[in-house]
């Protein structure tokens, strides 16, 4: 077990000796500190004693023949930032605080930059911490640029990354603006205990002022157990707090109490419409293709607008520039193929990640034995998602990259039913369907380090998103010209053209800005449907919500991160947009906020507020995803959604690697848009917007987390209080309702075990107060005028019960092999079949009516539980 | 006996199959949810141009509580019905048997009743509001309003008849078979928001019953008619294109102008193997005495088409699917009462007769 706070070495017994007594005889290159004093020590016969992590990365190079130790010591710790003394016959070593204080000039500081990339790829590395040797730190960006502006003079430093070995500079010498970069190696298995620095979230943690963010690595995203084996990013947030999960088993997010439209997805900074496949069981994001996530769900950046409730940056891989990598992954659902690799050297690498569901694999043998065994009838069904993400990086050179990306992803479903149609008399019937609907992205862009100060980054793109229904059905007579014939599509699209430039500044030290500006082209085609009736004789066709809208969107924006002094940072911006639809316009100011205050070491006090705004939403009919959701603008007289929210929070960190954090939060939400009471009995010809009720919502709650990210065990736990409700004036007679995934409690556990170099296991725990449903109280007498009889039940407040405790424990096995790995999961280990809903039926049990003298089935309230144990298994065969 | 049926073909494409791994090993299990609620009135009645207003006036009940008619009444009896019309008081009803199933085809001597209200002077005519306010001191008061539509006339029906056969039993008995197909043709008045029902089924029926109940057939009769109605596309309009993968209009004949406003349209609907029976010979049997198809064209009010709309949705459409099994709120049956329970409707039909006898002389 790691040690908490200090390393005492020692290497020999023996009585107390005088600095001077022997001569020191040393000659070392480069070397690590920590060698150099382990031959220090032998020849001195002294303890050495310093805190963990003080000499990691601190490299030394000394001539020394029979020099006294005190003189040795000088001047091999002289620009390292670490000075020794005596105490009780040890040697002491601790950070110089006057030598770094003696190095802060005000007017001699020079800024040190560069990228971060992994060692055989050449991947650029997002959200690595790089620490100086003055205590300064940064992270770098998503193109895995780091900037910072440290005192000149002796520098070293330290970068570390969890699931890499760490790296560092080595000393150097800094007097102008330097260029360093670093690579660093994956580390197959961090068996050892190594010492804790920094990871991404424990610097956000405590450096940043802004709250709620982490940063997802791939590695992460892949420990994380899951349904059916498929890892997903969006299965892994639904483990952080705050974040309530929706219907069991599908890739939901609800983040504070918001609504599942309300989070941002962007493909390297490009937003997509539909982000899962098979009604949700699965996010669109192929985990294979990207390389990190950046998640925001409390404080925002000033950079991100245009969802009320989180912002998912996903970030895709570049691809190595110097040699060709893949992988193919077979599984139960579905199955990927991944390549990447140099087109040019050095200059040019490409990265191309395809994956594509088995289940109409296995539906066309079905339905071809199927309709082989019913005479006259011909059937056929498919269904499958695939998902194609490719991207090529150039460098021009070491200041100057570019990049063109694609992204594919669709559902589709057929059916297509012959009955009876070879024949030459009777009647015959035909039917079709074909439904896709999915999302395309394409991105070009450009960024260059045009200072060390200053990074930029020019992109142009276009996403579309687009569900496309259609349905045929012809029935007539083979013999006679008679038939009838129905045919009706509906369309949903979205084509957006995205240009936009983004910028960080480091003007000072202690003063970061970033800022940018963009502009998006919309064309909504919200609801589209037409029909065509025939017959032999008569033709009807109807067409249904034609219009199709263009809208411009303009945004700017700019932030600040600054550090007047050393316990306090200032985040603050704000974010300017400008949307104009139907000739009306829409003007919106997002100011943002955060404040760190660090009172000691290993805290933080964090307070934030964030203005957010949302001109285009999603009408659910369900809590599943459906091609039938439709993504909309504003229009009319309909308002942009607005949340305003205040955090508060509380971070602290423990050396040992444990991170704590307890955050507050209220939210306030405006002008949100819902289906109102009994929008379906609307005939299909009204407009979409008629449909609709405007409302607002509330939500307040605590999130608590402690995680360890460091070493062979890993971790978190978390627990979430919330309160989430809604109010509309068209739904449920204008009265307030709890939100239907306002989960008051929600706990989540998630440990991930690296054993050894063959075996790494996971296990994630979820427990959670019930979702909300409605449910019928009164039933009331059918008045029979539907041709078949069923129950009335009588309208109640909405969400007015809450189903019982949710907990479930999924736990997945990884074995490396010597071509790739093998992973088992079980999904819900314990079987423990979570109850998803409620119906009114009859109950198995009949009871025995002695009036009547028979058993007679009693109406029962029953509780509908769905999924149990669920193993999977996949390979994954690495080239 | 006769047989009659309505085709509720269902060529639904599960949508559950997806999620089949989901479902493969679901569950139910009975349970108490401890929640309060207590019973309000309930008012239905569908009210016909030309026939007298009934009432049935019942209380809500809790699901668990048990199943009416067998553990407990929920007749209300005891209430006051006032009728208004066009705003103005007409009379109060009076406690009667009325009819209580408005879809049924079934026997007028097997018709079942209820207790219920009825007015004793006033007839509605189309053009009517009627207004129906119910006070009970047991569970308050409920109020409800419809406008009664005018009629829309059949123009005309087209009958083909196709694989005609005879069948004879055991010489006391001939079967008649034959398909056909019908064409039944309207014109919807200009201007949007007309809605219709339309219906097909025996009438006229011609049958003794003995003491022990049973029914006796005549020496003529339909023996088999099963409607097929699923062919019509207007019957199928409210579907969305995912809705008409994963569902089926299931015998739902409800439906609006929207794509034939103002125009003549024909109604498609086909009845296979249609047998009818005779124990005599066929020139000895008197025509009048014939089992009649009726086709019917009912143009309903709003209350009537949403409220069959609302069940078609909860149990067949999208929301109520997914809403039923938990994965979308629930949907409810449309109701116009004031308490929520119950539907004020109104109706005025339209209807031709075919004589079958008839048909079938015509294509021997």
């Amino acid at each position: 077990m790691k040690r908490l706070s200090t390393i005492l070495i020692t290497l020999l017994a023996g009585g107390v000796l005088t600095l001077n007594a022997a001569g020191i005889t040393i000659h070392v290159r480069n070397q690590s500190a920590e060698k150099a004093f382990a031959s220090i020590m032998k020849q001195s016969g002294r303890n050495f004693i310093y805190k963990a992590g003080l000499l990691k990365g601190i490299r030394v190079t000394i001539d020394a023949d029979d020099q006294p130790l005190s003189t040795v010591l000088d001047r091999m710790l002289k620009g390292t930032g670490v000075t020794w003394r005596e105490r009780g016959g040890n040697i002491l070593l601790s950070a110089d605080k006057r030598e770094n204080k003696a190095d802060k000039p005000a007017t001699r500081r020079a800024t040190i930059s560069g990228f971060v990339r992994e060692a055989d790829s050449e991947e650029a590395l997002a959200g690595v911490t790089v620490a100086a040797s003055d205590g300064t730190r940064t992270v770098t960006n998503a193109m895995g640029f780091y900037s910072m502006t440290i005192p000149c003079g002796s520098v070293q430093l330290a970068v570390t990354y969890p699931g890499f070995e760490p790296a560092s500079s080595g000393s150097m010498l800094l007097e102008r603006p330097l260029r360093k970069d670093f690579f660093m190696q994956p580390s197959p298995s961090m068996l050892q205990e190594i010492e804790v620095v920094a990871s991404p979230n424990r610097t956000m943690a405590m450096e940043s002022a802004g709250i709620g963010s982490m940063n997802l690595s791939r590695q992460a995203i892949m420990a994380t157990p899951v349904i059916f084996g498929e890892s997903d990013v969006i299965k892994t947030l639904q483990l952080e707090p705050g974040i309530s999960p929706g219907i069991e088993g599908m890739a939901g997010m609800y983040v504070h109490g918001g609504n599942s439209d309300e989070n941002l997805y962007m493909l390297d900074n490009i937003p997509l419409y539909q982000v899962n496949h098979l009604g949700g069981l699965f996010s669109a994001f192929n985990t294979e293709a990207l390389r990190n996530v950046d998640f925001h769900k409390s404080t925002f950046p000033a950079k991100y607008d245009g969802r009320l409730s989180s912002f998912v940056d996903i970030n895709t891989k570049d691809g190595s520039m110097e040699a060709h990598h893949g992988s193919v992954r077979l599984g139960l659902t579905s199955g990927a193929f991944n390549i990447d690799g140099p087109i040019w050297k050095g200059h040019t690498s490409y990265s191309v990640a395809v994956r594509r569901s088995w289940y109409d694999v296995l539906t066309i043998p079905a339905c071809a034995i199927a309709s082989a065994a019913m005479k006259d009838e011909n059937y056929s069904t498919g269904y499958a998602f695939t998902d194609v993400n490719a991207k090529i990086t150039h460098r021009f050179s070491d200041r100057s990259h570019a990049f063109l990306s694609a992204y594919y992803g669709e559902d589709y479903l057929r059916v297509k039913q012959e009955t009876d149609k070879d024949r030459d008399y009777g009647s015959y019937d035909l039917l079709g369907h074909n439904l896709r609907w999915g999302n395309i992205v394409a991105s070009a862009g450009w960024n260059y380090i045009f200072s060390p100060k200053i990074f930029g980054q020019v992109s142009a793109s276009y996403t579309r998103y687009f569900s496309s229904l259609k349905s045929m059905e012809e029935y007539g007579e083979n013999d006679e010209p008679r038939f009838t014939r129905d045919e009706i599509s509906s369309h949903n699209n979205i084509n957006d053209w995205i240009f936009k430039a983004d910028f960080d500044w480091q003007p000072h030290p202690a003063h970061r800005l970033n800022f940018g500006a963009g502009y998006t082209l919309h064309s909504f085609l919200p609801s589209r449907s037409h029909r065509v009736l025939t017959t032999e004789s008569t033709v009807a066709e109807g067409f249904d919500n034609m219009q199709s809208y263009r809208a411009g969107e303009l945004n700017a924006y700019f932030g600040g991160d600054w550090q007047p002094v050393a316990p306090l940072r200032i985040n603050y911006g704000a974010h300017y947009s400008l949307f104009r639809i139907t000739g009306k316009t829409h003007q919106n100011i997002s100011p943002r906020l955060s404040l760190r205050w660090t009172p000691a070491p290993g805290w933080a006090v964090k307070g934030g507020y964030s203005r957010t705004v949302q001109y285009v939403h999603q009408l659910f009919q369900s809590s599943i995803s459906l091609p039938t959701d439709q993504w909309v603008p504003i229009i009319g007289d309909q308002k942009p959604q607005t949340a305003d929210k205040f955090s508060v929070a509380v971070s602290h960190i423990l050396p040992s690697g444990y991170t704590f954090s307890i955050e507050g939060y209220w939210k306030r939400m405006r002008n949100l848009l819902e289906y109102m009471d009994e929008y379906y009995l609307l005939p299909p010809s009204t407009q979409w917007d008629a449909r609709l009720t405007a409302g607002k919502g509330e939500s307040k709650g605590i999130d608590f987390k402690v995680s360890k990210d460091f070493g062979a065990l890993t971790g978190h736990i978390a627990y979430s209080l919330l309160w989430a409700d809604r109010q509309y004036d068209g739904l449920n007679g204008g009265r307030r309702f709890p939100a239907r995934f306002d989960n008051r409690h929600k706990i989540n556990v998630m440990l991930d075990w690296k054993i050894n170099s063959r075996w790494e296991v996971s296990a994630a725990w979820t427990g959670m107060s019930g979702n909300r449903i409605t449910l019928p109280t009164q039933v009331w007498n059918d008045p029979s005028l539907a041709p078949w009889h069923y129950d009335m039940y009588l309208q109640t407040d909405v969400n007015n019960y809450r189903l019982p405790f949710y907990h479930r424990l999924d736990l997945s096995a990884r074995r490396n092999t010597r071509r790739g790995y093998w992973t088992f999961s079980l999904y819900n280990a314990y079987c423990n079949m979570n109850t998803i809903a409620v119906r009114l039926d009859y109950s198995d049990d009949s009871r025995y009516n002695p009036a009547t003298g028979n058993y007679e089935l009693r109406p029962a309230y029953q509780k509908i539980k769905l999924i149990p144990i669920i193993p999977s298994v996949s390979y994954t065969w690495l080239f | 006996m006769a047989i009659l049926t309505t085709p509720h073909t269902h060529r639904k494409f599960p949508l559950f199959l997806l999620l089949l791994p989901l479902l493969l090993c679901g569950c139910y299990t009975d349970f108490d949810p401890k929640i309060e609620s207590s019973p309000t009135l309930c008012m239905n009645s569908l009210v016909k141009a030309g026939e007298p207003i009934e009432v049935r006036l019942t209380r809500t009940w809790a699901w668990d509580e048990g199943s009416p008619e067998e553990d407990f009444d929920i007749e209300v009896t005891t209430a006051t019905v006032r009728l208004y019309v066009n705003d103005r008081y007409v009379e109060t009803l009076v406690p009667a048997d009325v009819k209580v199933d408005y879809t049924s085809s079934s026997y007028p001597f097997d018709e079942k009743k209820q207790k219920g209200f009825a007015t004793t002077d006033y007839l509605p005519q189309p053009g009517d509001r009627i207004r129906l306010v119910a006070e009970s001191s047991d569970y308050g008061s409920a109020e409800a309003t419809t406008d009664i539509p005018t009629p829309v006339e059949i123009d005309r029906l087209e009958i083909s008849v196709s694989n005609f056969g005879v069948f004879d039993y055991y010489d006391y008995e001939t079967t008649y078979t034959m398909d056909l197909d019908l064409q039944v043709w309207f014109t919807d008045p200009a201007g949007e928001g007309d809605r219709y029902r339309f219906d097909a089924g025996i009438a006229d029926r011609h049958r003794e019953i003995d003491e022990e109940g049973i029914l006796i057939p005549l020496d003529q009769y339909i023996w088999s008619c099963s409607p097929d109605m699923t062919k019509e596309p207007l019957f199928s309009e409210h579907m969305s294109p995912l809705e008409s993968v994963i569902s089926s209009a299931g015998g739902y004949t409800i439906f609006s102008d929207r794509t034939i406003d103002g125009q003549q349209y024909p109604i498609h609907i086909t009845i296979p193997n249609m047998q009818y029976c005779i124990t005599k010979d066929i020139d000895a049997l008197d025509e009048e005495e014939a089992d009649c198809l009726s086709v019917k064209l009912q143009r309903i009010s709003e209350e009537y088409y949403r409220h069959v709309l609302s069940v078609w949705v909860a149990n067949d459409g999208i929301a109520g699917s997914l809403g039923s099994v938990g994965l979308g709120n629930l949907v409810h049956a449309h109701s116009n009462v004031s308490t929520g329970a119950g539907v004020v409707a109104s109706e005025a039909s339209s209807e031709i007769k075919i004589n079958i006898l008839r048909l079938v002389k015509e294509n021997l």
